[in-house]
């Protein structure tokens, strides 16, 4: 019953969320197609208007540089992306900073990687702007960005070699359940137990010092296959029954997913503490 | 792997999911993969990302930009970064084409566009045998007027130097110097097997005098 009404309630929620995207979608076409023409004074003033009050939608902005590359005008589609730079550069460095601080650099690496992330960033945002067949980024510049910034991050790590790795930073703390049913976990499946330990007192340090805001980023790191197990287990609370009908696998696959994620957590955390002491 | 139409099918959810979540509603991952089991494995790909990377991103870089009203310079950091990646991207796209030689055709990318021939010769302005005789080389690329690219590449949405590169890679040396010397004896040799695009417009039966007589003009205009 609970969960028939909050599939209702979803799809009642999607259903909004849809009228807005056609809203969006015509608000911006009537924007573009009441721009001055390509090329003149007034076209550009609108492009470089320095007023963020005034200033024309990313989404808006990617097709004016769509609409530069498919007249050749390189100068046109330079000008326009530099735009399309100062809009996002704030959130771009913010996340470049913050993909860096979850691996552990030397000072004098620091830039070297900051300079390297950020010019793979703008190569993938160039390469997807001037694709005129990506047609989401004229409809949610800001969602296509963090897609793309996903999609850095992820060979970004591979390349570095860090993606199994547990990250740097040092964070507060964990929920005590969590804790818990990673201190403490004994899992009975017909003939199988599995037990987990956290017995010695700096690994219990190490996991007293995991965020809550951290199990994404553990979980993140997982192979794709255990993710949605953790996930739904830790973050949403399912039992594994629930988790196995949702995902559509039995509940024996469950627990050996979990079972399995769990030693890789626990690795994670063992390096962390390493890394902290 | 997935294709562009799955690709752009989970951005779509996701952007849902997020603007669920910007607007306070707590989605929860379950509901989504419930909803759309096909693409499982990549919401929860994004999901977990999102809220380990990118959850607070966008409010706390927006709070730094809205403190002023006024678009912020080009960092250094941004210049940078910037002037690299148009580098590479140009890099690329070279080493791609002169690995591929040109290997889209006019034909491929109309249908993509979902363009027959004889619809994109309309749009153009020319008969079908002449831009049959376009797309298969049989021109000299050095005398297609730039008005058949500039056409083309609106029709075909693409940029003129990439419509250009249909025409044979001989456009392209054209454009460099130093690559067209080298070349040259190539060129010329090949050049007596093409047919200039004068010659294919006089003969073509298609067109009417009236086109034909705009062109004529055209190729005047530009030279050719």
């Amino acid at each position: 019953m609970e969960q028939q009404h909050s599939q209702a309630t979803h799809l009642s929620l999607v259903d909004s969320l849809d009228e807005e995207v056609i809203k969006r979608h015509a608000y911006l076409a009537g924007i573009f197609e009441h721009l001055p023409i390509y090329g003149s004074e007034a076209f550009w003033s609108a492009i470089e208007t320095p007023s963020m009050k005034s200033a024309l939608p990313l989404e808006v902005l990617v097709k004016c540089l769509r609409s530069a590359v498919s007249r050749g005008d390189v100068e046109g589609r330079n000008r326009i992306a530099t735009i399309i730079i100062r809009h996002i550069q704030v959130s771009n460095e913010f996340w470049v900073r913050r993909v860096l601080n979850t691996l552990s650099l030397r000072v004098e690496e620091q830039q070297a990687f900051f300079n390297d992330l950020y010019a793979d960033l703008c190569e993938h945002l160039m390469r997807m702007l001037i694709d005129p067949t990506r047609l989401f980024w004229e409809e949610n510049f800001q969602h296509c960005l963090r897609f793309e910034r996903k999609h850095v991050y992820h060979a970004f790590m591979v390349r570095e070699g860090r993606w199994q790795h547990s990250p740097g930073k040092l964070p507060e703390r964990i929920p005590r359940k969590h804790i818990d049913s990673l201190d403490t976990m004994v899992v009975h499946a017909g003939d199988e137990t599995i037990e987990f330990e956290v017995d010695d007192e700096q690994a219990r340090r190490a996991l007293l010092a995991v965020e809550y805001a951290e199990i994404p980023h553990l979980v993140l790191h997982l192979p794709e296959k255990l993710r949605a197990v953790v996930w739904l287990i830790f973050w949403e609370g399912r039992t594994e029954t629930d988790t196995a009908r949702i995902l559509g696998v039995s509940d024996r696959t469950v627990r050996k997913r979990r079972h399995e994620a769990m030693e890789l957590l626990r690795e994670a955390l063992h390096t962390r503490r390493e890394e902290w002491l | 792997m997935m294709n562009r139409e799955e690709e752009e099918d989970v951005l779509c959810i996701t952007a849902q999911y997020v603007a669920e979540q910007r607007a306070g509603r707590q989605p929860r991952l379950s509901d989504y993969l419930l909803r759309y089991p096909r693409y499982a494995s990549a919401i929860t790909d994004f999901v977990t990302y999102y809220h380990a990377v990118e959850v607070d991103i966008l409010s706390v870089a927006g709070e730094e930009v809205s403190t002023g009203s006024v678009l912020p310079p080009l960092s250094e950091n941004a210049r940078l970064a910037l002037d690299q990646a148009w580098r590479r991207v140009s890099q690329a796209r070279e080493s791609h084409e002169s690995q591929m030689n040109a290997p889209l055709t006019i034909q491929e990318v109309a249908r993509r566009r979902q363009k027959s021939l004889s619809q994109l010769a309309g749009e153009v302005g020319l008969s079908v045998d002449v831009l049959e005789k376009l797309a298969r080389q049989a021109v000299n690329a050095a005398t297609i007027p730039q008005e058949v690219l500039r056409r083309l590449a609106r029709a075909l949405e693409l940029p003129p130097d990439i419509v250009a590169g249909f025409f044979s890679s001989r456009a392209a040396r054209g454009s460099a110097p130093g690559i067209a010397e080298a070349t040259a004896e190539y060129v010329v040799g090949e050049q007596h097997q093409a047919q200039s695009f004068r010659e294919a417009l006089e003969e073509s039966i298609a067109p009417s005098n009236g086109q034909k007589e705009a062109w004529r003009e055209l190729l005047d205009r530009e030279g050719l």
